[in-house]
């Protein structure tokens, strides 16, 4: 099997996972985590320098995941890549469970912050970059945020700061699946073109299929390959709730638990993906 | 006392060593000094509040002190949110570093007043807030920021505050007595900020009526030391006097406090009494218009004690 089918394969066993969790959970971001799941997948599987046994190692690359109501996927990455056993899930959604609805830095292992309001990874990931600056790491600091999300001045704000001060190792990750929660993006504060947007603001910008892993391998190399003082962006173009038919792009999908029946139908759609 | 504590800072800082200021684009001829000093230690951020302070919360998570300069509301309003969550929450060791608290920005307008600061700032958890009354406090409050575990904000006057050792009596770490023994007095004024010396000049001018007045002033807010609810239980009566809207304050927070263990004397809190400034002036022309100045503070005791 090749690296991408695998790759493949693993994403959409973790969608099988947060397909079940935020059902028993009684309800979760499916959009947002469907969206992003297999850049997650492919970044601590190929691109991250963290060591799930020393995930606080100074030297580490840090992931800030800022787009906090996707953490269904953030959490069943960590888990898949050995930050913590499957037990810190199993209460997702029950009074006293380990895990909210949006990510706490204190809960786990590989939780770099605390998200869930929208525009606060950036600026965190630019001070953090700075710093790693500083002190003379080699470090890579990704940060992911929705495309909804830069509808936030904040991340404008730190965009500006991130080319003033020639971050480098500072990359902007945008999980562009075209909507947020009511609507689609370009109905409500539209963004696009995203990717001359960010040029003009001074970054090295990549745009690419946030769904195909070769494309995601060929983008991320070739940006962080880049011999450049300029931050970095990577336009990941996605599809809101992708992987299920009855899911994929529809606007309900953004927080919704799924039916005993949907739940059914859909696991079983997810896992001829993963069989064929 | 903006002076004063950056003389505590270049004092403090040494080469090398993980503080690291930040000023938001305010501070002309202030950190000159520190800048050429500690070139790699500086950074004017620039106008950007929300940023700067998420920015400070992610150096602080790879080892840095941030210190984030710049004028009280720009510094504690604008980016609340970015407060809360980016250093209360996560615990961060940032200290915010405010100019112009209160009225002293007179005639800049209400754009550039802060009576609401010390309400936000200390009802976040893990915060620490400090509000010193004269120069010397500032290194105070900056030493102790520095010795608490999180996050931290140290509210400023502007400059030329005036030295207050003279009126003081006796104090210890958390708080100092002037003009009179609050033991003894007939009305103790307790208070803290730059509006300690128009509590100076009132008890002053009473004591000269034969009325005895103490003056007790404190500089950290929060936590707030026991010692003052103490001043006012062994009191016969308190005024407490701010420099901040008494719509949710320090005072009523004092006043809270003593009504839970039962009031035993007299107790009266003068502050901004929910309302912009309108008037156009100088930080002692608006003392006057929010009816907050020496002269209101003794008509106030007067009017207390008969």
């Amino acid at each position: 099997m090749d690296k991408y089918n695998k790759l493949k394969k693993t994403s959409y066993k973790l969608r099988k996972d947060i397909f079940t969790s935020i059902y028993k959970g009684g309800g979760g971001h499916v959009g947002g985590s469907f969206s992003i799941i297999d850049a997650l997948t492919y970044l601590y599987s190929e691109i991250l320098n963290i060591d799930p046994k020393n995930p606080e190692d100074i030297n580490r690359d840090r992931l800030i995941f800022s787009k906090g109501h996707s953490c269904q996927a953030l959490y069943w990455v960590l888990c898949h890549f050995g930050f913590y056993s499957k037990s810190y899930l199993e209460d997702y959604g029950k009074d006293g469970a380990r895990f909210a609805g949006h990510p706490e830095f204190e809960k786990a292992p590989g939780i770099e912050i605390s998200s869930g309001s929208l525009g606060h990874g950036p600026s965190i990931g630019a001070g953090i970059a700075h710093a790693c600056v500083l002190n003379n790491q080699e470090s890579k600091i990704f940060v992911i945020v929705g495309d909804g999300e830069t509808n936030e001045g904040s991340v404008w704000e730190a965009i500006l700061c991130a080319s003033q001060l020639k971050l480098n190792n500072f990359y902007l990750v945008i999980d562009n699946n075209q909507f947020e929660s009511l609507d689609k993006t370009s109905n409500i504060l539209g963004i696009e073109p995203i990717d001359e947007k960010l040029k003009s603001f001074g970054f090295d910008v990549i745009r690419c299929n946030g769904h195909d892993f070769e494309e995601l391998d060929l983008s991320f190399k070739k940006i962080i390959n880049l011999d450049s003082e300029k931050p970095k962006a990577i336009i990941l173009d996605t599809i809101k709730a992708h992987g299920i038919s009855f899911t994929t792009g529809i606007t309900k999908w953004h927080y919704r638990s799924p039916t005993e029946k949907e739940l059914k139908i859909g696991l079983e759609e997810l896992d001829k993906i993963i069989n064929a | 006392m903006r002076n004063s504590l950056r003389d505590a800072l270049l004092e403090i800082k040494k080469p090398g060593d993980k503080i690291y200021l930040i000023v938001g684009d305010i501070g002309f001829g202030v950190f000159e000094e520190y800048s050429k000093k500690f070139k790699e230690d500086y950074l004017n951020i620039g106008i950007c509040e929300s940023n700067m302070i998420g920015f400070s919360s992610g150096m602080s998570m790879n080892g840095f002190l941030p210190i984030v300069y710049t004028i009280v509301p720009f510094l504690t309003m604008r980016p609340f949110e970015q407060i809360r969550i980016d250093l209360a929450l996560h615990k961060r060791k940032v200290i915010l570093v405010g100019v112009g608290g209160g009225l002293a920005y007179g005639n800049l307008g209400p754009t550039h007043h802060s009576f609401e600061d010390l309400t936000l700032m200390t009802i976040l958890p893990n915060f620490a807030v400090f509000s010193p009354s004269q120069p010397s406090e500032s290194k105070e409050a900056l030493t102790a920021a520095l010795n608490h575990n999180g996050p931290s904000y140290i509210r400023l006057g502007k400059n030329g505050e005036p030295d207050l050792s003279k009126f003081m009596l006796k104090g210890n770490s958390n708080l100092k007595n002037y003009c009179y023994d609050y033991k003894k007095a007939d009305v103790t004024i307790l208070t803290y900020g730059a509006i300690t010396y128009e509590c100076i000049i009132a008890a002053k001018e009473l004591i000269k009526d034969k009325v005895n007045v103490a003056v007790v002033s404190f500089f950290k807010i929060k936590p707030l030391p026991k010692d003052i609810l103490e001043v006012c239980f062994e009191s016969k009566a308190s005024l407490i006097v701010e420099e901040h809207t008494t719509y949710h304050s320090i005072g009523t927070h004092i006043a809270s406090k003593i009504m839970q263990r039962g009031l035993r004397g007299k107790l009266k809190i003068l502050g901004i009494n929910d309302k912009f400034t309108e008037e156009v002036g100088s930080r002692d022309f608006l003392l006057k218009a929010h009816k907050i100045d020496s002269n209101s503070i003794v008509k106030t005791i007067r009017e207390m004690i008969t």
